[in-house]
């Protein structure tokens, strides 16, 4: 039985090793793993407001939310690549506590050659 | 097992591995082009769906070759495990025997007891506050694993309620009150609150020995060997034979190039890291010893001689990533289950003979 149960459990440790992905509680270690590839830009996602009382849109405060800013900024990567911004709107919306009548989700490169910065809006929805 | 099954295993075993490549090549390789543009067949794509759920992300990131050469990985890495079976097929089972049915040493698994239960109340000693802002994040549930039995987020005060349970039951079982079943409603609240931690579509890695180590020492309190002390150990060197596998295999030897090493150090802007970035020797000896000590820590399981010099090694490794790159911390998870590779009782006994003395 020990044999079998042991032989079961190393099988399991191997699983996400094999399929390079994570099988909770068992998990794959390629954190580090990759080289680091040169990139010319890097990204930032944006949500930004916009007020009643004013017509400009501002960068909401995360903390208001009580999320952390580095756990926001990844969320907003994976909904964007899933194209999913429509519905990430949808739930800060919900769940910002300061009222706006509008959200913004813009994405800001950086070139890592001359720090110059471009901000593209990719979608822009009412709340009124 | 006669030698005649020995050979029908292995000849399965090659039967196996040249199927494997021939399926690859002949179909898989083509639907992993089909599933890049969205056109694969029905099977693979949920198939992805349940074991790759980051693809729809990284298909936006990445180009196809990535995702070739990473299919091409699963297949080397498929084969390279059933030649380990084919060959373990052919190891003298008295031995492996011989290693799982080492004495219990009683005294010495009271300490592991006390102190891999006190580990648990020292870890997640802040998970209670963390847990009640975790509601903050609750729009942005994404259930990893078993947890997508439960749909959405339980409530708040049941993953309190959980939390509380496995602080109660961690202190029983560092007094050995009903250890034997309490163990287990430990392991298993602590990776039902990991797993809620990890459910906001970022994985934490830091505990994955940890929970390795809780998921088997219950079997102390049901077994006459070690068996299960030496099953742990395997899986802990497993980990990180499998961490330095991985780097060799995704980036070969580029990982200890001083390049690499640099440009993590400056990605995560850390004083003594960014002191180390400019030290040309430090940043080739560094990511040497780093990939050097996960491949060969498996030793300690043949020499267990050379346990105290690993340990120490892997402590500096540890501490090394929680000085130079700011991650984690000095009480750093990995560590912890390195007290199960200690003889607590010979070091008692030292300390009371240096006493005497």
């Amino acid at each position: 039985m020990k044999y079998r149960f042991s032989l079961f459990f190393i099988s399991l440790l191997f699983i996400p090793f094999l399929l390079i992905t994570d099988f909770y509680p068992f998990m794959r270690l390629g954190m580090f793993a990759e080289p680091i590839r040169s990139t010319q830009q890097t990204e930032v996602f944006q949500i930004s407001a916009q007020h009643h009382q004013d017509s400009t849109y501002t960068l909401i405060d995360m903390e208001k939310m009580g999320i952390p800013k580095s756990s926001i900024e990844y969320l907003a990567r994976n909904y964007f690549y899933r194209g999913q911004t429509d519905e990430f709107l949808d739930k800060i919306h919900h769940n910002y506590p300061v009222e706006h009548k509008a959200l913004r989700f813009s994405r800001m490169t950086i070139s890592t050659i001359d720090n110059q910065k471009n901000t593209s809006i990719l979608l822009t929805k009412k709340y009124e | 097992m006669s030698r005649r099954q020995q050979y029908i295993l292995t000849i399965i075993g090659s039967l196996l591995l040249i199927g494997t490549h021939i399926f690859y090549f002949a179909y898989l390789r083509e639907q992993v082009g089909f599933l890049y543009e969205g056109k694969a067949d029905t099977w693979f794509q949920e198939i992805i769906e349940q074991v790759y759920p980051r693809f729809e992300v990284e298909k936006h990131r990445f180009n196809l070759s990535f995702f070739l050469e990473k299919s091409q990985q699963v297949i080397l890495r498929v084969s390279m495990f059933v030649l380990f079976l084919m060959m373990l097929l052919w190891v003298k089972t008295e031995s492996i025997k011989k290693y799982f049915n080492q004495k219990k040493d009683i005294q010495n698994e009271q300490y592991f007891r006390v102190l891999f239960y006190a580990c648990v109340l020292i870890v997640s000693y802040d998970w209670f506050p963390s847990l009640l802002s975790l509601e903050n994040m609750r729009p942005f549930y994404h259930p990893i694993s078993f947890l997508k039995v439960f749909g959405e987020m339980p409530p708040i005060f049941f993953n309190l309620g959980i939390y509380l349970l496995m602080v109660i039951c961690s202190i029983l079982c560092i007094f050995n009150i009903q250890a034997k079943w309490i163990s287990w409603i430990v392991i298993t609240c602590f990776i039902y609150l990991h797993g809620l931690f990890c459910s906001f579509e970022k994985m934490n890695h830091v505990f994955t020995t940890f929970i390795y180590v809780g998921l088997l020492f219950p079997f102390s309190f049901h077994s006459q060997t070690s068996w299960n002390i030496q099953l742990l150990r395997i899986a802990v060197c497993l980990t990180y034979f499998f961490a330095g596998t991985e780097k060799l295999l995704i980036s070969q030897f580029a990982w200890v190039s001083p390049d690499t090493f640099r440009s993590y150090l400056l990605m995560h802007e850390a004083p003594l890291g960014l002191w180390v970035a400019k030290q040309d020797f430090l940043c080739y000896i560094f990511p040497s010893f780093a990939l050097g000590f996960q491949l060969t820590f498996c030793l300690v399981l043949l020499f267990p001689k050379l346990t105290k010099w690993y340990l120490l090694g892997g402590w500096g490794f540890h501490w090394g990533t929680t000085f130079l790159f700011g991650i984690s911390w000095l009480t750093n998870p990995w560590l912890m289950p390195y007290l199960f590779f200690i003889d607590w009782k010979q070091i008692i006994l030292w300390i009371k003979q240096k006493k005497e003395k």
